[in-house]
């Protein structure tokens, strides 16, 4: 385990923060293209289970999950782990005014961030918060418990923007302007759910939180008359549908093999090449990253599954706070 | 004592380039009495690493860590779930501090454990591996084998309750303020009783002048004038706000240069030795 030590300043570009002024992000095409870009995807948050600011994660980044979307002019979030902080203060400087955040599951770090989103104090922006219903909390009630007292000082009720909240049922498809959404189960503890954008002709699949290919059925709530296994199939489909033809997976790789916990409802890139290969997506983005892991271990785990990739026909690439993919 | 910085942040972690120096984790400062007693302030996610650190020192069966809470905001309890140590058998981890508004300490922290929002193992649980007794008290003083506790509630916002701590060992002494505002004057003399002539004061400076105020936090004048009038031996500016660069901290401290009391900033994974000598 490396251990925290006084911080040197680098020249690292992946600056984010500064001092309440907009956030300065490097523009990283990797995919240049003549044409205007129909979705752009920016990683304002790439680590899972807390936000870590230590030296060994500096390279890769230390928030927690968060994705901005630019599809067609319509602005997408997924998740709001601490890197929506960043996202948002870019969205107010843009003077965007109308966002959708598409919520994986409520587990904190993927909404630690959003009593930080400053849209929320803008009057005149609307935010939709979109994810799986629960069965016995609404989502009003999860995002007021997070900022109640004695525990938070900034009460929902104090959002100046328009908040609304819109939940999902498993399966559900719909419009944000030209972009379609789907929002699918995945086998995660409690209710979790990936999301496919789909805006002119390009599609990101998000898939995380989940465990894959694991065993033991972590999605709570469920049909209990129907047999585990069938379940487990049901939701591994839901994964395959949501990733089918994308041009961008973003996956849920906290471990690797030999680390795998089969109680944490979380997977290993092995799975999610497979996935990829069958589903005929174009590349795989690791991402929720865990907290120990070091950048150079990043490095090696690219290394690693390398030709695992070329195998399948893969593109293979680990999420990296600050990167900015053009579609 | 010895007294290392895991987490200097305050309200939110903010892992950046531009917060690398000074650190980007919530609150945590561990200290270490001179007999190894371990004692925690806080526990932010500044928390998860200390207990790495723990383990990494043979922090295992029949080992005992004293956490102090001086309050229950998240940005001071998140990393619990997270300490490690807390999965060993045989260790004893205590947790003191004080419930709010009717609601005891312990419901409060289980409130953090619900299932929707946290996948992790409940540490309440017997089955987890180490033991956890939670500790309530209010305006107290006790002690942890040779470290001196005095605990006294301080003004933190309007809702929030948050005690802060003065602590002796081995003839050195410091004030740990890290979530305090000044809104009447009585708010002031607590916070100087508590810090009074101690080596080293931790005070919040989420605030800075002619910036909106964030209710219930204290500016960097706030702090040294609290050190002043408490005459203490060096007032560290702590609980930065969570998008305060190293640069701006950097000229904060620069401006206190000539200031007859050393004033410094929090620097995550800086470590300070307080003794009589």
């Amino acid at each position: 385990m490396q251990l925290p030590q006084v911080l040197v300043k680098s020249e690292d570009p992946f600056y984010i923060g500064g001092h309440l002024g907009a956030p300065k992000i490097p523009i990283i095409d990797h995919h240049p293209t003549d044409a205007t870009p129909t979705m752009k995807i920016l990683f304002w948050g790439v680590r899972g289970s807390f936000p870590v600011a230590e030296a060994h994660a500096a390279g890769y980044g230390g928030n927690t999950p968060c994705l901005e979307i630019d599809a067609a002019g319509q602005s997408i979030v997924i998740d709001a782990g601490t890197g929506i902080r960043g996202a948002g203060q870019a969205l107010v400087a843009r003077g965007v005014q109308q966002i959708d955040l598409l919520l994986s599951h409520a587990h904190w770090d993927h909404i630690q961030g959003f009593p930080y989103f400053a849209p929320l104090d803008e009057e005149s922006v609307t935010v939709r918060v979109h994810s799986l219903r629960h069965p016995t909390q609404s989502l009003n009630e999860i995002f007021s418990g997070q900022q109640q007292a004695p525990f938070s000082t900034r009460p929902l009720e104090e959002v100046r923007a328009k908040l609304e909240f819109i939940e999902h049922e498993d399966g559900d498809e719909f419009d944000l302007g030209e972009t379609k959404v789907t929002c699918r189960r995945l086998n995660h503890p409690g209710i979790a759910a990936g999301y496919r954008v789909e805006s002119g002709g390009h599609v990101l699949a998000y898939i995380c939180d989940t465990d894959l290919d694991g065993e033991v059925l972590h999605a709570e709530g469920l049909d209990e008359t129907v047999e585990k296994a069938d379940l487990l199939q049901q939701l591994r489909q839901n994964a395959r549908d949501l990733g089918h033809s994308a041009d961008l997976l973003v996956c849920d790789t906290f471990f690797l093999p030999e680390e795998y916990e089969p109680l944490w409802g979380h997977s290993c890139p092995d799975e999610f090449l497979r996935l990829a290969g069958q589903v005929d997506a174009a590349g795989i983005w690791l991402f929720h990253h865990r907290p120990g892991r070091a950048d150079s271990d990043m490095d090696g785990i690219l290394e690693r599954y390398r030709s695992a990739a070329a195998a399948e026909g893969v593109q293979l690439h680990a999420a990296r706070e600050g990167v900015e993919v053009s579609l | 004592m010895r007294v290392k910085l895991w987490g200097t942040r305050g309200s939110v972690s903010n892992p950046s380039a531009g917060t690398r120096r000074y650190g980007g984790n919530t609150s945590c400062v561990e200290i270490r009495g001179t007999a190894g007693e371990v004692v925690i302030l806080d526990a932010g996610f500044g928390l998860h690493w200390l207990g790495q650190r723990l383990m990494g020192e043979g922090f295992s069966s029949g080992s005992e860590a004293h956490v102090l809470l001086s309050h229950v905001h998240w940005d001071h309890i998140q990393g619990l779930p997270f300490f490690t140590p807390m999965l060993v058998e045989g260790n004893h981890i205590r947790v003191y501090g004080r419930g709010v508004n009717g609601q005891g300490l312990k419901d409060a922290l289980l409130c953090q454990m619900e299932r929707a929002y946290c996948p992790v193992p409940d540490f309440f649980d017997d089955s987890i591996g180490a033991r956890l007794t939670v500790h309530e008290f209010d305006n107290d003083s006790f002690t942890i084998g040779g470290v001196e506790i005095r605990a006294r509630q301080i003004h933190h916002g309007d809702a929030a309750m948050c005690l802060g701590y003065r602590i002796e060992n081995d003839g050195g002494s410091l004030a740990y303020l890290p979530d305090v505002d000044y809104a009447d004057p009585e708010h002031f003399e607590s916070a100087i009783d508590l810090a009074q002539g101690v080596d080293l004061l931790i005070h919040d400076s989420l605030n800075r002048e002619g910036e909106r105020p964030v209710a219930g936090h204290a500016t960097d004048a706030d702090a040294v004038r609290v050190g002043e009038q408490a005459d203490v031996g060096q007032v560290m500016l702590f609980h930065h706000h969570p998008d305060r660069s190293d640069d701006e901290i950097d000229s904060i401290v620069a401006s206190y240069a000539q200031h007859r009391i050393r004033v410094s900033a929090a620097a995550q994974g800086d470590e300070i030795r307080l003794s009589s000598g």
